[in-house]
């Protein structure tokens, strides 16, 4: 299978799971953390709606709020108060098992790349996959299968972020933007309805810098996947489809 | 990739620490699994030997007659001999099959590392010990002796052969040799009872009336019914001079006083386990916190609490299984070795292995390895499930 057929079910799979339902949809979000006595209100009862198949940048200065609030859409975390739905279910409720939620529906890609270094870029692309079991992509159908992505699936992915030649490659023997692409596909591996991206460039020079971002957008307007990106760099705020800016824990647009 | 896959390699991520605990869990199973079947091993080896010897009971002098019996198994000289009219008492009891008198004495060769046995005995012996084989004849005249085959083959010698005693300047014809018994009775030389008194009798011992040639080091005795063995040896009980022990009591209290030699190796073996499980302990949570982001990166790619606990439960439980695969590896190869060297300090050693690698034992020793990976694993275990995902991700 060619990486644009792995593009166009990502579509298909899009347009099946996302439904009317809005990718990301917060009501009053906050999110205060303790250090000792002092209490930091990192977010400020923020109202956010994105909608699927977005790219939407968020934006702001360091300490603003952009990775608590990718944290909280990304399931690693829960509100102190307000409402937040994510892909239609409602992630404040104590029943929902965010585990389960985040492997089904979300793939992350970090600043720090975050690989396995033991494994070999194949093996770090399908450690999602050890977790249980994925949405797959490369049957005639899209819908959740019982069946768990085989190294076939992990070849195709590396080959869709230009690292088809990098297989056996372990994380030591692979540049900066090689390793964020690695963590790309690893993010892809299980078909994911959401890609959060929290400063997936800042570790980056500008050439690769741009070649990671590309293939995000790619992602995006290819195969329809919505996309949030966190970033404090300036320059790629142009490239959103949306922007949503973030001082000080609260939206400023 | 499998489960199996990941956390060997997380494992061998750091080979020399891995490998260092691995070791250590080695040693200790090796000495526990060593242990083990030597102490099984010695067990069943001796009740063999001792029910081997077709005797279920001993008539030997009074004083401490467990001393007396185990040197008279290792054939010592014993510090009593037993009355010369016992023998009568003896054969007038019903029930008694056979009442085999003897006289047993050492010499001690400490050039040729060895002790010759010489055990006065006479025609009721042949009758007790039914199953030997002599090739030649059992002695009839005082110069003559019956060979064990073990002595046959070390003094190099054959019927028709004479052997000299310089200690008691006494030259004995060869008459007989026995063919193997697989027992003690292997290592002995068989003369007449009344040369081995006149030869072996310790007058500063035998004061008692009497002449000082008719003592007994022991009788060996077999019933009709093993089973009056408790009537039969109440009624010996009561023989001036005398004492009665059935080779139940004997084995028993070999093993009683085994046991207290062997609660101390234990003890020393339990506490090299608890230092090595703490060294898995401290191996796996070492790991564990170097790995936390790593963890945090899991926790983040939809690894919930349960796989991280499985995932550190498993690495544990493969480093100590491992290393108990090894030390049991060593103790099948080492065992031997060790027997060998035991065997000389040991001070009732029985012929034959006294080492049994039973699978019962190798069962034994896998479950407690188990065992001691389900504990040291779990606290680290629960650490690292424990971990937020984005707390363990923000650490350094």
């Amino acid at each position: 299978m060619r990486s644009d057929e792995v593009r166009s079910q990502i579509t298909e799979a899009r347009s099946q799971n996302c439904g009317q339902d809005p990718a990301v949809q917060a009501r009053s979000l906050t999110r205060t953390y303790r250090r000792g006595a002092e209490k930091i209100k990192a977010l400020k009862g923020i109202d956010l709606d994105i909608k699927c198949g977005e790219f939407v940048g968020v934006v702001g200065h360091s300490g603003a709020g952009k990775t608590t609030l990718l944290n909280l859409i990304g399931l690693m975390d829960r509100p102190t108060e307000g409402k937040l739905g994510v892909l239609g279910t409602d992630v404040t409720r104590r029943a929902v098992r965010l585990d389960a939620l985040r492997r089904k529906n979300i793939g992350f890609v970090f600043q720090e790349f975050y690989l396995m270094p033991t494994l070999t870029a194949t093996e770090n692309v399908l450690l999602p996959t050890m977790w249980g079991k994925a949405r797959d992509m490369t049957g005639s159908g899209s819908a959740i299968v019982d069946r768990v992505p085989s190294r076939d699936r992990a070849k195709k992915l590396l080959d869709l972020v230009g690292l088809g030649h990098r297989m056996t490659h372990k994380p030591s023997e692979l540049s900066g933007g090689e390793m964020q692409r690695v963590a790309v596909a690893r993010a892809l591996v299980n078909s994911p309805r959401l890609l959060l991206a929290d400063e997936p460039t800042g570790n980056l020079d500008t050439a690769t810098r741009d070649g990671v971002f590309s293939l995000l957008l790619a992602l995006n307007r290819d195969s329809g996947l919505t996309v949030i990106v966190a970033t404090h760099d300036l320059g790629l705020e142009s490239r959103f489809t949306r922007v949503v800016r973030l001082e000080d824990g609260a939206i400023v647009k | 990739m499998s489960f199996i896959r990941f956390a060997l390699k997380n494992l061998f991520a750091h080979k020399t620490r891995t490998i260092l605990t691995m070791g250590s869990m080695t040693v200790a199973v090796a000495v526990l699994f060593t242990l083990v079947s030597f102490n099984r091993g010695y067990e069943k080896a001796l009740k063999t030997q001792l029910q081997g010897m077709g005797i279920h009971m001993m008539v030997v002098p009074v004083g401490c007659p467990y001393e007396a019996a185990s040197l008279i198994l290792k054939g010592g000289k014993i510090p009593n001999y037993l009355p010369a009219d016992v023998l009568d008492q003896v054969n007038a009891i019903p029930g008694i099959d056979v009442a085999a008198p003897a006289f047993m004495s050492g010499i001690v060769r400490p050039d040729e590392g060895r002790t010759d046995i010489f055990v006065g005995v006479d025609s009721a012996t042949l009758r007790l010990k039914n199953w030997w084989k002599i090739d030649g004849r059992f002695p009839e005249k005082p110069n003559e002796v019956v060979l064990g085959s073990d002595v046959a083959l070390i003094e190099q010698s054959h019927v028709g052969d004479q052997i000299y005693v310089p200690e008691k300047d006494a030259t004995f014809d060869i008459v007989g040799v026995l063919e193997p018994t697989g027992n003690e009775d292997d290592g002995m030389f068989y003369i007449p009872l009344q040369t081995a008194q006149k030869l072996f009798t310790d007058t500063t011992i035998a004061t008692a009336a009497g002449s000082v040639t008719d003592k007994l080091t022991g009788i060996s005795i077999r019933l009709k019914d093993p089973d009056d063995a408790p009537v039969i040896s109440a009624q010996l009980g009561k023989i001036r001079g005398a004492e009665v022990i059935t080779m139940g009591e004997l084995l028993g209290t070999m093993m009683t006083l085994m046991g207290a030699a062997k609660s101390l190796l234990l003890s020393i073996v339990l506490i090299i386990i608890v230092i090595s499980a703490l060294g898995v302990l401290n191996t796996v949570l070492m790991s564990v916190f170097e790995r936390t982001k790593e963890i945090g990166v899991m926790r983040a790619t939809g690894a919930a609490q349960a796989h991280i606990f499985g995932l550190i439960w498993l690495e544990t439980l493969m480093l100590s299984l491992l290393g108990g695969l090894g030390g049991l590896g060593l103790a099948l190869v080492g065992a031997r070795l060790l027997e060998s060297l035991v065997k000389k300090f040991l001070p009732l050693a029985p012929r034959g292995s006294v080492v049994a690698l039973e699978p019962g034992s190798f069962i034994l020793i896998v479950a407690f390895v188990i065992g001691i990976a389900v504990v040291a694993g779990f606290y680290p275990a629960l650490r690292a499930a424990r971990a937020k995902p984005i707390e363990a991700l923000r650490s350094e």
